[in-house]
């Protein structure tokens, strides 16, 4: 049982360890993007997005502040990359606005006014 | 639903105008805690007034109407709970709405992602939800396999030649809780043995394990609970989804589903599954197969209609499993004379047709028509040694059910008419050294019942009542009622009362298909009759704050109580195998406890204990059913990125010792250690998610714990003594797997 433990406190342990380790290079900064995103439904499809783009580590929409954290590498993206990105999917990013086409794209409830 | 689950905020009290009032206002569907989203085609009418509109895509709706006294404003849509909310005459409104998904909409379950099992809090009854998540978090392979990280369903292996897995619940056997898929009852005679199989996992979307006897509208057989799985829907689903699995012990398995809307009524989907083990492992060189070879493939194809007043669905699946175990080398389908091998074979053949039809009404929009359908045609084909099984059954189901209100919306009403035929066929050989028997065993059930469940929902409470009353062609009238209870102690605590009584005709053959792997007669008494049990429990939950983040507890204690029972005897000789009437007393009382947090961001725990006292009398004496833990445990911790790209899970089940069967050793000494080892089971996956696919990569059985020698007489296999019904854990050890999974969206 002694061991038991043991395994499963050096397995968590190692989980735990990968998943953390990349924080703390200065090439590594985190963004703060204003966007209008308004539900649950935008805010999945905008990290759904951002977290799969190349050079980005993660990305956490707050639905309060319709701010998105992204935290990225500059060696592979930009910070100007992101916003298109988000303006692409159909969202504003900060002073980029949404492409047209695929905001009105998104469903009703996304629209801008969706949930008024 | 009653006011207090709605969120019904008035923002603008307007100024009475006339005769005329004007409402507007928005509909949302409820999400989580936090978030809603527009409720789209939500039909929303005054119930004096006969003045209505639906909502449009942003969830708006506006009405006006020249009501004069107070109305009822009546909010209904598909899948919903309805809404009521008074209106004072002379007055415009502008109303926010938020309605709650009842628990089948797979729309709500699929959103609700980060919350892969739950307890589902506006149920009535004591129903635990998995969602895809969950069961991705244990990959393999079938429905037997799905409650891996789960405490109320307990998996085991059958016997130790089949392969075959059975399910447990509150410490009775998987044939007491009744299985249904989208509401049909289905698993019955044939498909007990081995037809969890015969459900892929990755074609599930949901589960629901309800605890204790469920709703009486669909039959009267779960005894000790129900569990209903949902499949993905014609109209939700991926457009081609892969995922391919394979093993170290040598199972290759690929699944694949797909689907599409045809046009604005018509949608369909299809699915395909096919497994095979071909490479024979014997890890513990006691000469037999630690898992049988096999070869599975199950197809499905179901289209789904659906026009404002009504919807239908029709659906078929065909599986064939060809399963072969037993000796190393043994081939069913050679001369069995020259092999001289002891073997193992199971075929099992079905095809399935169901059907749903549902019809709204324009005038009366709380009422419904709902009949389903099913049908379908088994067969099975058992060899163990000298002993075979050849068995057909043809079954068909109808189920009518009229659904409406009493009023308004806190009185709701079902009733219907149900209807079942089961034809049975089944011929069993024995050739064992001891006795040689050809038992034919056929039966056919013709089974109506009419059925009505009531049930009150108010401000903190529910209350159900439901009986039904079947004639039974064989067994004459049979009642079954069951109540259940509902009360909010406070908005983040409820409890949960159940009773009622469970119905079940038994047969002693399918139920038993595992003790054909032993070489001991069966000793059937005459006159076995129905099984009849009583089931009542109790269930405390409470959602809380720890770590600031949401945490679940509950606590439950139920009691089974058998008035008659298919009684398995092994205590009264070590030379015989006695089934018969219960005679005496035979009960199963279990308590049940699970915490679910998440101390860390992203980082989920969830442990659970169960206290099982199940006993029965056997020989004349009340003794501890076989194969049952008295103590069970079970840990899972589940991690997710941050990014959401990783997902890592470890689970940690422990099995208490259990009594063994006692069994004479062809020496003629009774075995001495009739009392299990406590079992430690650890498994662990990682997932690893791209934009269009995902990896991953799992291990079972990880502390590599195995029985040595398990069965009885391996030397032998045709010899009197020769018995692999006292497995009760893994042959085989570790076990490797990794697979992938594709989907193009929906």
């Amino acid at each position: 049982m002694k061991n038991t433990i043991m395994i499963i406190v050096a397995v968590i342990s190692l989980l735990t360890s990968c998943a953390t380790s990349k924080s703390g290079e200065t090439s590594k900064p985190t963004a703060f993007i204003q966007t209008n995103a308004q539900c649950g439904d935008c805010k999945e499809r905008i990290e759904g997005v951002l977290n799969f783009e190349t050079g980005i580590i993660y990305s956490n929409m707050d639905l309060d502040t319709k701010i998105v954290e992204v935290k990225y590498n500059t060696n592979k993206t930009s910070l100007e990359t992101i916003r298109n990105t988000i303006a692409a999917i159909g969202y504003n990013a900060d002073d980029v606005q949404a492409v047209q086409s695929a905001q009105s794209a998104l469903p009703g409830c996304c629209q801008p006014g969706g949930h008024d | 639903m009653k006011n207090s689950l709605i969120l019904l905020v008035i923002l603008l009290s307007g100024f009475a105008y006339g005769q005329k009032v004007s409402i507007q206002g928005t509909i949302s569907s409820y999400i989580d805690g936090k978030n809603t989203e527009p409720l789209f085609g939500a039909e929303v009418f005054l119930k004096n007034a006969k003045e209505g509109d639906i909502s449009d895509e942003k969830g708006k709706f506006s009405i006006k109407a020249g009501a004069n006294t107070v109305d009822t404003l009546i909010i209904r849509a598909s899948g919903y709970y309805s809404d009521t909310a008074i209106i004072n005459s002379n007055e415009s409104v502008n109303l926010r709405i938020t309605l709650f998904p009842e628990f089948v909409t797979e729309e709500v379950i699929i959103r609700a992602k980060r919350d892969n099992s739950s307890v589902l809090r506006l149920d009535p009854r004591n129903v635990e939800n998995l969602t895809q998540g969950e069961l991705r978090k244990a990959a393999c392979c079938n429905l037997s396999e799905s409650f891996e990280t789960n405490a109320t369903v307990d998996v085991s292996l059958a016997d130790g030649v089949s392969g075959s897995k059975r399910i447990q619940m509150m410490g009775l056997n998987g044939r007491y809780t009744q299985l249904q898929f989208e509401n049909i009852p289905f698993m019955h005679n044939l498909d007990q043995a081995f037809g969890l199989a015969s459900v892929p996992g990755t074609w599930i979307s949901s589960i629901q394990i309800t605890k204790g006897a469920g709703t009486v509208t669909n039959g009267y057989e779960s005894m000790a609970g129900l569990i209903n799985l949902e499949y993905h829907k014609p109209d939700n689903i991926e457009r081609l989804f892969v995922n391919a699995y394979g093993s170290i012990q040598g199972r290759a398995e690929l699944n694949l589903h797909g689907g599409k809307q045809v046009n604005d009524k018509w949608s369909s989907a299809w699915f395909v599954h096919g497994a095979s083990v071909k490479v024979e492992n014997d890890r513990n060189k006691d000469g037999f197969r630690d898992m049988p070879l096999g070869d599975n493939l199950i197809l499905m194809n179901r289209w789904k209609y659906a026009t404002e007043l009504f919807r239908g669905q029709i659906g078929a699946k065909v599986s064939y499993s060809d399963q072969q175990g037993g000796q190393v080398g043994y081939n069913r389908y050679e001369n069995q004379s020259s092999q001289g091998l002891y073997g193992v074979g199971i075929r099992n053949t079905n095809v399935e047709v169901f059907g749903k039809t549902g019809f709204l009404f324009k005038e009366d929009l709380f009422s419904s028509i709902g009949v389903v359908y099913y049908m379908k045609y088994n067969e099975l084909n058992t060899v163990f040694g000298n002993r075979s099984l050849d068995a057909t059954e043809k079954r068909g189901y109808v189920n009518a059910m009229h659904e409406t209100i009493l009023g308004n919306t806190n009185h709701k009403l079902k009733s219907g008419l149900s209807f079942v035929y089961d034809d049975l066929v089944q011929t069993m050989e024995d050739n064992l050294p001891n006795d040689t028997t050809i038992r034919n065993f056929n039966r056919t059930e013709i089974v109506p019942g009419v059925f009505t469940e009531y049930t009150f929902t108010g401000s903190r409470s529910i209350v159900v009542l439901g009986a039904r009353a079947d004639y039974h062609n064989l067994y004459d009238w049979q009642f079954t009622p069951r109540a259940n209870y509902k009360f909010d102690l406070t908005e983040h605590m409820d409890i949960r009362l159940t009773a009622g009584r469970g119905f079940r005709v038994s047969n002693y053959v399918t139920d038993n298909l595992s003790l054909m792997a032993t070489n001991l007669p069966w000793y059937v008494d005459n006159d076995i009759a129905p099984e009849v049990s009583w089931n009542f429990g109790a269930s405390w939950l409470w959602d809380f704050k720890l770590f600031n983040r949401k945490a679940t507890w509950t606590a439950d204690i139920y009691h089974t109580l058998f008035e008659n029972q298919l009684v398995v005897d092994r205590d009264e000789s070590s030379d015989y195998i006695r089934m018969g009437n219960l005679d005496g007393e035979s009960f199963s009382n279990v308590f049940q406890t699970d915490i679910k947090f998440e101390p860390l961001k992203h980082f989920e725990i969830k442990a659970a204990y169960k206290f099982l006292d199940v006993r029965a009398t056997t020989n004349g004496v009340l003794s501890s059913v076989l194969m049952v833990p008295t103590h069970r445990g079970f840990v899972n911790f589940a991690y997710e990125s941050r990014n959401h790209r990783w997902l890592y899970d470890l689970t940690l089940s422990v099995f208490g010792a259990q009594r063994l069967p006692e069994v004479m050793r062809p020496d003629g000494t009774l075995t001495t250690d009739n009392t299990s080892e406590v079992v430690p089971m650890l498994s662990g996956q990682i997932t690893h998610k791209f934009k269009k696919f995902e990896i991953y990569l799992g291990g079972e059985n990880l502390l590599d714990y195995r029985l040595d020698n398990p069965i009885i007489d391996t030397e032998n296999p045709f010899s009197e003594r020769f018995d692999a019904t006292r497995v009760y854990s893994s042959i085989f050890g570790v076990n490797v797997y990794a697979g992938f999974r594709f989907d193009i969206g929906k």
